[in-house]
């Protein structure tokens, strides 16, 4: 059975927000609401990282746990969603996450907060594949089409990688590899290097 | 023998490294020395006798703080008629405006923004990714100008414009260096003119033109507009 994630390394992250917008026009996503965004540390400094940071669609997620309503379920997949007709806006689920990925889009009076939004993995939610209530409410059904998030296949440096967790570490162990380190080498040849991939999978002439 | 040239101390931090991600400037010191340059080789290949430079040479901006190097690396004369426009080069460098004006002025680019910007400030998913213009500005020189990230402030450029944006106060750039992004219009010294659009054509993000505080100046031969190097100075708006 697969388990999708989602992984940035951030050896390669160049802080495009490439990943930001195509999230927001594949699910038409409003101003305000962040289903992803890119976080910078030691901007302009020496050892700057920057991270592209989702819901990471945990094994054991918290949200899932101090929902009140049970609004959040995680398919068979490992892909958490939620059911945004049952969702009461109360934001347990904000306090829960260590991601600040689920988001609301009102703030009011009475701590009213709307029904909550969050990254479907481009999984839909429960309504009918494909259906009009699901590209409305939850934004595209790319699994459902065979495709992996947009997000991740928009990536230009392929910083974000998506899958299946197996195959996401595979690629990020065979990365760290070539590079002869794990994350914070730096500089063109150690995160791109032809001839240190090849020796890494023993094609090297 | 590897690292010769290079103290005990950049040694250290050479090691494993090569010369675009040494950062103790020893190895690009020694290349230097023996004649290679780290930051690009280039050598003009023509001789273009019609340019005012047959081969480019480096010549000092308009409004420098280096007035040493104006003296070694003068600006062309001024020209009565550069297609048909008379065209200012000595006469402005000629004046020291780095006393009143001693931080450096540079403009670019965003990510999420194209050209002037009105396309892609028009683009909610990209207006929203960056919401207002600002001026980079090291903490030394924030500090200087009594300035914290995120207020307001005044950058005011030599020929008597001036700019309300926010402060980002960064290391992104080195102390006495401002930068700012040139995509933003709609707002002149300090005012909305969000007003003065058509109905229905105007973009999500408004925000100072870095052109307002730009330098005159025009390239010799293509008359493109100097966009990289001039003087301001900062006040707390």
């Amino acid at each position: 059975m697969a388990r999708m994630k989602f992984l940035c390394d951030t050896d390669r992250c160049i802080e495009c927000n490439g990943c930001v917008t195509a999230c927001k026009n594949e699910n038409e996503v409003p101003w305000g609401i962040n289903r992803r965004r890119v976080v910078t540390i030691n901007d302009g400094q020496e050892g700057e990282r920057s991270v592209s940071v989702a819901c990471m669609h945990c094994s054991d997620a918290p949200c899932i746990s101090v929902c009140p309503v049970d609004t959040i379920y995680q398919t068979a997949d490992g892909i958490v969603l939620h059911d945004k007709d049952i969702c009461i806006g109360c934001g347990y689920c904000f306090f829960a996450c260590p991601f600040g990925a689920p988001q609301f889009p009102t703030q009011s009076s009475f701590g009213s907060r709307g029904k909550m939004d969050k990254c479907t993995f481009c999984a839909g939610g429960p309504e009918k594949v494909g259906s009009i209530d699901e590209k409305r409410k939850y934004g595209s059904n790319r699994i459902a089409e065979g495709k992996l998030p947009i997000c991740a296949e928009m990536c230009s440096t392929k910083a974000l990688i998506a899958g299946d967790a197996s195959d996401v570490s595979d690629i990020y162990r065979e990365r760290i590899v070539w590079r002869g380190s794990a994350a914070g080498a730096w500089g063109w040849d150690l995160a791109y290097g032809r001839r240190k991939r090849e020796q890494a999978r023993g094609e090297a002439k | 023998m590897l690292f010769d040239g290079l103290t005990e101390a950049e040694i250290k931090l050479a090691d494993g490294k090569n010369w675009k991600t040494d950062l103790s400037g020893g190895i690009q010191r020694v290349a230097i020395k023996h004649g290679c340059a780290p930051f690009g080789n280039a050598k003009a290949r023509t001789v273009v006798w019609t340019f005012p430079d047959p081969v480019p040479i480096h010549r000092e901006p308009l409004y420098t703080p280096r007035r040493d190097l104006v003296a070694k690396y003068p600006t062309y004369e001024d020209r009565k008629s550069h297609y048909r426009l008379p065209t200012l080069y000595k006469s402005i460098q000629e004046k020291d405006f780095s006393k009143d004006y001693p931080l450096v002025l540079t403009t670019g680019r965003l990510v999420e923004y194209e050209g002037g910007g009105d396309e892609s400030r028009s683009n909610p998913w990209l207006a929203e990714l960056q919401q207002d213009m600002f001026a980079e500005i090291h903490p030394v020189d924030a500090n200087n100008a009594g300035l914290r990230d995120g207020s307001m402030v005044w950058v005011e450029g030599p020929e008597g414009a001036r700019i309300k944006v926010k402060a980002m106060v960064t290391r992104r750039v080195a102390p006495g260096l401002v930068f700012l992004p040139f995509h933003f219009a709609g707002h002149m010294e300090g005012q909305d003119l969000r007003s003065k659009y058509p109905e229905g054509a105007d973009p999500y993000v408004l925000g100072e033109a870095a052109n307002t505080v730009m330098t005159y100046g025009y390239d010799s031969v293509t008359q493109m507009q100097e966009s990289k190097v001039s003087l301001c100075r900062l006040k707390v708006a």
